[in-house]
């Protein structure tokens, strides 16, 4: 099922399902400040609408959540920052990256009629949109971090990020984002990722029960929490290197305490330009299971360029 | 059949009527009936397609407690204005796979007919659309007004929508800074 499908399903719900009012009076309920009635309010209270909840979210999804013009609206007002982040940040996440939406939340699949949006993500519905939408950079090597059109995450990079003894663990990682540095042979590539439920994870856990500090001077790129280094509580197994094709040791990745993973490493510059890291690198031990779900994350060319980047 | 027709009815809504005779009414939250072509209404809208099916249409004037008249004049317009103008094999097939379709930019006529409402009759033709299930008006009049927002500053927003200000300037600065990333560009 389609995507489109999906989501007129979710916004029609609820006002085809009988209590049609729900649309109208819930809606009316949601207006900012006005705690009059609906339709009779309008006329003193000029342009209510766009405050209210649902049309914004139809006025997005006629966009395909854009993420520029969503971090524009949200500096409007409290009122419209708080659906974007309730709603609407949300709404980009599932469109974007529908299954790892729900695998990390553990919402029935999208797509299926009738299944409530899933609620709240730890580390916030922002945060997850700029992680799958923004490239962390390399900080150490002075690369800034920047906006990307499509990423891919997939769980088997992840696993590969992850010690034995944490491999219980579920976690994405993107492919890493390759950066030449002025000066150097060598390319940076940054990566960036997510755990699901992390408060229960092994690999929490295992930072907390070695009582790893946080570190003092980085910081989480996506949600601003803080963050351990990975490198310094000694959790770096050998396939990470292997995976990305990175000089062993010269890697570094942080896990902040919401589950966001960010980290760069330096990475052989191959001959051919468009050379693939895990055909080298990962290929042996860590072969692609069966049942992995790769997902693209993407900016989502024909449409969203078409009306929002211009 | 005797209909206390509303006032901006347009022309064409007569000669369907005439037509074919094949029309529902429906009843605006303060009463006023409306009269629309049954094919139109069930082709455009999902829930009167429901209810045209599930023979819950009143002929005295089917109850839309949650329109008010003046948005229900627009949907209906809109509706007579889909039926007759553009019944070509291209929109035919694109609205009965509308869901999976992805968005296709307003016809003409469409833009013109949004473009001439006021905000507040465009926001309450989005509510009527997505109360009745009209995918396509949802989609023209959500674009009309993204097109509002499209490009604009913050301050710009503020201006066209009427919305106020009620950050304080540190928060302002602070989450410019948060929301910047998405202007990185490569």
């Amino acid at each position: 099922m389609s995507e489109g499908a999906r989501n007129t399903r979710r916004f029609f719900g609820a006002s085809s399902s009988g209590a049609a009012g729900s649309g109208g009076a819930g809606s009316a309920s949601n207006r900012d400040g006005s705690g009059i009635g609906a339709a009779a309010s309008r006329s003193s209270d000029v342009n209510t609408g766009i405050l209210d909840e649902n049309v914004l979210a139809l006025v997005f999804r006629s966009i395909n959540f854009d993420p520029k013009a969503l971090c524009t609206v949200a500096r409007v007002s409290r009122r419209l920052r708080a659906v974007a982040e309730r709603v609407l940040w949300r709404e980009l996440c599932i469109s974007r990256a529908p299954r790892m939406v729900s695998s990390l939340t553990g919402a029935p699949a999208a797509g299926v009629a009738g299944n409530p949006p899933p609620g709240r993500i730890v580390g916030g519905w922002p945060a997850l949109a700029k992680l799958l939408l923004f490239c962390c950079g390399a900080a150490s090597a002075s690369v800034p971090g920047h906006f990307t059109g499509v990423s891919r995450f997939s769980k088997t990079s992840g696993r590969s990020f992850l010690t034995r003894r944490c491999r219980g663990d579920l976690l994405y990682v993107s492919d890493p984002c390759e950066h030449a540095v002025p000066g150097a042979d060598d390319d940076v590539g940054a990566y960036r990722g997510v755990f699901r439920g992390f408060m229960r994870s092994r690999t929490r856990a295992c930072l907390v029960g070695r009582r790893v500090a946080l570190e003092t001077r980085v910081r989480c790129p996506y949600c601003g929490a803080r963050v351990w280094s990975m490198v310094a509580a000694g959790l770096v197994p050998r396939s990470a290197w292997k995976r990305l094709g990175a000089y062993e040791g010269r890697l570094e990745y942080y896990v902040c305490v919401s589950g966001h993973l960010h980290g760069n490493c330096w990475l052989a510059r191959l001959t051919s330009s468009d050379g693939d890291h895990d055909g080298g690198g990962g290929g042996g031990d860590d072969s692609e299971d069966e049942d992995d779900e790769e997902e693209d994350a993407s900016t989502e060319g024909g449409s969203d360029d078409g009306h929002a980047a211009n | 059949m005797e209909v206390d027709k509303g006032k901006g009815e347009a022309e064409e809504t007569r000669k369907v009527a005439e037509a074919d005779r094949d029309t529902v009414t429906l009843k605006s939250s303060d009463g006023k009936l409306f009269e629309v072509s049954k094919e139109a209404a069930a082709r455009l809208s999902t829930v009167l397609a429901g209810m045209i099916a599930g023979g819950s249409i009143d002929d005295n004037g089917t109850d839309l407690k949650q329109i008010g008249s003046e948005a229900l004049e627009n949907v209906v317009d809109y509706c007579n204005k889909h039926a007759n103008s553009i019944p070509s094999a291209a929109l035919i097939s694109s609205s009965i796979s509308f869901n999976t379709a992805p968005f296709k930019e307003p016809e003409e006529w469409e833009r013109k007919f949004v473009d001439r409402l006021s905000h507040d009759a465009l926001f309450d033709l989005v509510e009527a659309a997505n109360f009745l299930g009209m995918e396509r008006l949802l989609d023209v009049t959500c674009h009309k007004i993204s097109e509002m927002m499209k490009g604009k500053s913050p301050d710009q927003i503020r201006e066209v929508f009427n919305i106020k200000n009620d950050y304080t300037k540190e928060e302002l600065e602070e989450i410019r800074q948060e929301l910047a990333w998405a202007f990185y560009d490569d």
